[in-house]
């Protein structure tokens, strides 16, 4: 006999549970590769995190398949056979020496929702798909969310040959090689009349949540982020021959460049603009010999659209100045450019009313780093839920959030997503249902 | 890669350098829907809730300005409602701007005798809102240039405006705000139509042979209505490439709508197949308009 339930209720989301998923998970790394977990886009380390995905939902009864981009899906059926779909999930993948939560705790969510609605016969009008998603770390191929970008029609085959890892793989030879066919991925886009919303869990990967000791968040913004390299070229010479004034010296526009783009990111324009160097390499890199050229790798996140690009330009004119006053050279050249996007009100309301009626506090707030959410949004209304992140930290192996906090936001999920269930008719949140 | 130290110095509009006007547009679209669409009524969006948005007033602004003409003195807004984005105008122009409230005859503000002024109003339904801050700005002196708006709303606000004498630069229409991503589909003309479309042809004097393209949208009666009163008001007006725009990539027209044919939009509570969605059928017979 089914459950039906008009309010959202607590369904008992266990902690251990969901800490066993976690550490199972962190167990899946390369050998000897060093602290915390290291299982990097279409390895076989991830298609094995992926095996453990479908023996969990298989075990739950739920039809799971994986599609053309190595993404693994499993489904539970609706009650409305006609109705799009629902769905949730995350990335299984890891940047290296990773923590065991980024991705990894929002496939720990759906895993425990899928369990929570089975043990409780919760019944639900459109089919609930879970979903872990392939390769959405940028960290090997210098592109994020691969899996969804495919899904959602944003990357083709084409693109797939184009991106390499520092080894010179390409994406496309890294599928091939665990047994993905890349010309076949078109195969895997999701139609948006076959979906009626999606909600993402992932870890903060900040300090907001900590520091207010609020344990959900509801994304309102996903940042966007402009990357440049910023190439600087002086003279290399002898560090002791040189006189001062008579140098063209790479290393020190650098450093001015750094702490100019630092300036710009804190004036009072651009609140919630963030400005980073966190790459620098300077050639010939010897102690007894001035840089004759640096590269800086400079990443501009912003929530504004505009603003963001105009921040990267205005970067890129001043340190053309800087350089042009001390005699060197500056070369600019865009490595990637994306826009942030303002999350659908109706889904984030959902979650944000949701989290109210169970009695969790919850803040909303923008996402510094992009997510799946933010590719699979072209495709249906999507939103995502925060759990917090301790001191902040993330890609890293100190990446920590309790068991506990783990529960609270998946207790959060799986009551939005049976609230967006009955809000939603066939149509997408907010249209009425005639459902029984 | 580009190489933005080029680029940069020749462009006028930084942005511009790093993505396309297409996909940026569509991006604001996107943010507008998210932000301040209201599903239960869609082809609208609530200018509150934009309104408070930088990262949107920025973006309104730009394209806004570029409708604006040249040797203009002045903008004005009626009332409240536009006063954000009007602002938001004026910081990135830099011209001076007033706020109209026809009830009272009253301006905040100065409006100067021979000034040229472009009335901004938000949301535009009726036009009357921006047609009565036009005759307030006129009744002082002003030359008025022009009606701006984010979105025109209603179908015949055009000519409400333009019947007064001014001209309405919209930047969207509800077809641009109907929200495709939600798998409009199509099914095409060798589907036999359900004997309800028939009754309803033959009633419309039009022969079943007539039935054409059915447009089937897998959201709510109230977005089928949307698209199919966009339609209309296309069809109506002879704008026989703006329904071919809002079609595109959704379906052909076999055979094409050619001029002088007859029209015809039914709208059913839909086919079994469908999944007993609403449904609109387009028909087309050639022969005296």
């Amino acid at each position: 006999m089914s459950t039906m339930t008009t309010a959202a209720r607590k369904l008992g989301a266990d902690p251990a549970r969901m800490q066993a998923h976690i550490d199972e998970l962190a167990r899946i790394s390369e050998p000897g590769s060093g602290p915390g977990t290291t299982r990097l886009a279409y390895t076989a380390l991830e298609r094995r995190a992926h095996a453990y995905f479908t023996q969990e939902m298989t075990g739950l009864g739920l039809q799971v398949w994986s599609d053309e981009a190595g993404n693994t899906i499993a489904e539970r059926p609706g009650t409305r056979g006609s109705f799009p779909a629902l769905g949730t999930g995350s990335h299984l993948d890891s940047v290296p020496n990773a923590g065991g939560y980024d991705g990894i705790a929002g496939v720990a969510a759906a895993m425990e929702t899928a369990r929570l609605y089975a043990e409780h016969d919760i019944s639900h009008a459109h089919p609930i798909r879970f979903v872990a998603f392939a390769a959405e770390e940028g960290a090997r191929f210098g592109q994020a969310c691969t899996g969804s970008r495919i899904v959602a029609g944003l990357t083709g085959p084409a693109d797939l040959e184009a991106k390499r890892d520092t080894h010179g793989v390409t994406l496309a030879e890294a599928m091939r090689s665990v047994g993905l066919e890349p010309a076949a991925v078109t195969r895997a886009r999701w139609h948006s009349g076959q979906w009626a919303g999606f909600v993402e869990l992932h870890i903060e990967q900040g300090g907001v949540l900590e520091s207010a000791s609020i344990p959900v968040g509801v994304v309102d913004l996903i940042s966007g982020s402009t990357r440049l390299l910023l190439e600087i070229t002086g003279r290399a010479s002898h560090t002791g021959g040189t006189p001062m004034h008579l140098r063209a010296d790479a290393m020190t526009a650098a450093a001015e460049i750094v702490l100019l783009a630092e300036s710009i990111a804190n004036d009072s324009r651009h609140h919630g603009t963030r400005i980073s160097v966190g790459k620098i390499q300077a050639l010939p890199g010897s102690i007894t010999t001035i840089a004759g050229q640096v590269q800086l790798y400079v990443d501009v996140r912003d929530v504004d659209s505009d603003r963001q690009r105009q921040t990267a330009a205005e970067l890129t004119e001043r340190a053309q100045a800087v350089c042009a006053r001390r005699a060197v050279a500056l070369s600019a050249r865009t490595l990637a450019d994306a826009s942030p996007v303002i999350l659908p009100r109706a889904v984030r309301d959902t979650i944000a009313a949701t989290a109210a009626g169970l009695g969790i506090a919850y803040r909303v707030l923008p996402s510094g780093a992009s997510h799946d959410t933010q590719m699979i949004n072209h495709v249906t209304p999507a939103g995502m839920i925060f759990v917090p992140s301790r001191d902040g930290i993330s890609h890293s192996p100190a990446e920590w959030t309790s068991p506990a906090e783990l529960a609270v936001g998946t207790e959060v999920l799986a009551a939005s997503l049976l609230t967006l269930d009955r809000a939603t008719g066939p149509a997408g949140p907010g249209q009425g249902t005639d459902t029984p | 890669m580009t190489a933005l130290d080029e680029q940069l110095p020749a462009a006028g509009d930084p942005a511009g350098v790093f993505i396309g006007a297409g996909q940026r547009r569509s991006e604001l679209i996107g943010d507008l829907l998210a932000a301040a669409g209201d599903t239960a009524r869609p082809g609208t969006i609530n200018p509150d809730a934009f309104a408070t948005r930088p990262g949107i007033l920025r973006r309104l602004a730009a394209l806004l300005a570029e409708d604006l003409p040249a040797g203009l003195d002045r903008l004005a807004t009626a009332g409240q409602a536009g006063v954000a984005l009007t602002t938001a105008l004026a910081l990135h122009t830099g011209l001076p701007y007033a706020v109209l409230d026809s009830g009272n005859c009253a301006v905040t503000g100065e409006i100067h005798h021979g000034e040229r002024l472009a009335v901004i109003d938000p949301v535009t339904t009726t036009g009357a809102r921006a047609l009565q801050a036009a005759q307030l700005a006129r009744a002082r002196g002003a030359v008025v240039t022009g009606v701006h708006t984010v979105l025109e709303r209603g179908n015949g606000t055009r000519l409400v405006i333009s019947d007064a004498g001014y001209v309405l630069h919209a930047l969207f229409s509800p077809a641009d705000l109907a929200p495709r991503h939600r798998g409009v589909t199509m099914t095409t003309r060798y589907t036999a139509p359900d004997t309800a479309v028939t009754a309803a042809l033959a009633d419309l004097g039009y022969s079943a042979d007539a039935y054409g393209p059915t447009l089937n949208t897998a959201v709510s009666p109230a977005e089928v209505e949307t698209i199919g009163t966009a339609l209309a008001g296309a069809l109506r007006e002879h704008r026989i490439e703006a329904v071919a725009e809002m079609l595109e990539g959704l379906v052909s027209l076999q055979p094409e709508i050619v001029p002088g044919s007859r029209t015809a939009l039914i709208a059913t509570p839909g086919l079994r197949a469908v999944g007993d969605l609403p449904t609109v059928h387009l028909a087309a017979e050639a022969g005296a308009a």
